[in-house]
């Protein structure tokens, strides 16, 4: 079912590509305007960007996505159907992330090119990346199935995403920072276990919650 | 078969449904009519599980239809207002999806069918040009290919053409035939009311037989 499920998502997003070149978009303009509105930005700096970038461009991703489900009320058939809600949200985290995995994949050289910096992308940079993409997955599926049932959903995922993001993006912009400047992982390491931490328990959350969620 | 006790349903502390007991037994078809607005398809919504009332219960085969427990669905087919469908999949991929969500596959006579319905020159089309009386077609090709035992139809005929509602009727009584449940909110059809087991009305938000 999950397999399913997630072959659908990711069919509906590739044929269309509506939401991944939506957010590879603006990501890209948001770059060009931060990179030339302050010259000769410390690497730390271009962090805090990079990250805000990607949590702007999530809301614009996820907004997408649950309009494509509101749209003939092709969500109403999933959950009329013997699909457990769990398995819905676990395909959709899934797809997402894959979704922002890529987006990053051709907004990371955009950015190195935009902000003139060099980055070495090391393993740590690589895990830290993929685990807070799960989190915003995770947690933006959650509002994201909030907003089904209202017709504010435009205004909804960023209004919610922000504020239960922020300490997350605080924490990767310290741990990202740690890994880049050759820290030792005792100095992060907190900042690592934040993001792991929350996104475990905001998956696990989602997946015992999305039934409530989705149903009004 | 299907058992309805007591439903209950508000919208922002205004009641729609109050105290709404139906039973649906083995090859009955069953209409229910009423005002707009006087929470026809709000109850479809509630068997289907789209909406969570908030009292009584919903049943069927003795098992509880409205418990985190989706598998009972199975029984349950709905055909709702909104088409239901994903306009960027093609018609040959959304039956498939809706197939392969109910744990059923799609049957080697598909063409056949698809030609029944008058969709199969549309089989590889994205249903995003498709038109009411299409997704008409369309969720009346979902009743045809997949097994269920109680069918929920909220204005199956609106949007269809002549040809379509006559396909629909000779349907419907096909399923009473084969013992197959039908709840079907709408509007004035004498043909569907030849058909129908029992005429229901929703007045004063509860359910009254005429």
């Amino acid at each position: 079912m999950l397999s399913t499920l997630l072959l659908k998502e990711l069919k509906l997003e590739f044929r269309t590509k509506e939401t991944v070149l939506s957010m590879l978009l603006l990501g890209t303009v948001l770059s060009f305007l931060f990179s030339i509105s302050i010259e000769n930005l410390k690497q730390e700096f271009v962090v805090i960007y990079f990250w805000i970038i990607i949590f702007m461009i999530s809301s614009l991703g996820l907004y997408r996505s649950y309009q494509n489900e509101k749209n003939l009320d092709s969500f109403n058939m999933m959950i009329s159907s013997p699909v457990d809600p769990s398995i819905i949200f676990i395909s959709k985290v899934v797809s997402f992330f894959i979704q922002i995995f890529i987006v990053e994949l051709f907004l990371f050289p955009i950015i190195v090119l935009f902000f003139k910096v060099n980055f070495e992308i090391s393993y740590g940079v690589f895990f830290l990346t993929l685990a807070t993409n799960w989190y915003i997955s995770a947690l933006g599926n959650i509002i994201g199935g909030m907003t089904l049932r209202s017709n504010r959903n435009e205004m909804i995922i960023p209004i919610l995403l922000f504020p239960f993001s922020a300490p997350i993006l605080l924490a990767i912009i310290r741990a990202t920072t740690g890994v880049i400047n050759n820290y030792s992982f005792y100095d992060f390491s907190n900042w690592v276990f934040i993001i792991i931490a929350s996104a475990i328990v905001i998956f696990i959350l989602g997946i015992w919650a999305y039934y409530d969620i989705i149903k009004e | 078969m299907l058992v309805i006790n007591n439903l209950k349903k508000s919208f922002n502390f205004n009641p729609i449904l109050s105290d709404v007991s139906l039973n649906v037994n083995e090859g009955e078809v069953i209409q229910i009519s009423g005002f707009n607005g006087s929470g026809k398809s709000t109850l479809l919504k509630i068997i289907a599980g789209v909406l969570r009332p908030e009292g009584g219960e919903v049943s069927i085969f003795n098992r509880n239809l409205l418990s985190r427990d989706c598998s009972s669905k199975e029984h349950i087919i709905y055909w709702a207002h909104q088409p239901m469908i994903y306009p960027n999949l093609t018609t040959y991929e959304n039956i498939e999806f809706f197939l392969k969500i109910r744990n059923q596959t799609i049957p080697q006579d598909i063409d056949l069918i698809l030609d029944e319905v008058n969709l199969l020159h549309l089989k590889d089309t994205q249903c995003d040009k498709f038109s009411q009386g299409m997704f008409q077609r369309f969720n009346l090709l979902r009743f045809i290919v997949s097994n269920w035992s109680v069918g929920l139809m909220d204005e199956p005929f609106s949007g269809l053409d002549i040809d379509g509602e006559g396909l629909l009727l000779k349907k419907i009584e096909y399923w009473k035939h084969k013992n197959r449940s039908l709840i079907i909110v709408s509007h004035n059809n004498d043909r569907l009311k030849k058909i129908c087991s029992h005429n229901y009305q929703i007045k004063n938000k509860s359910l009254v037989k005429i």
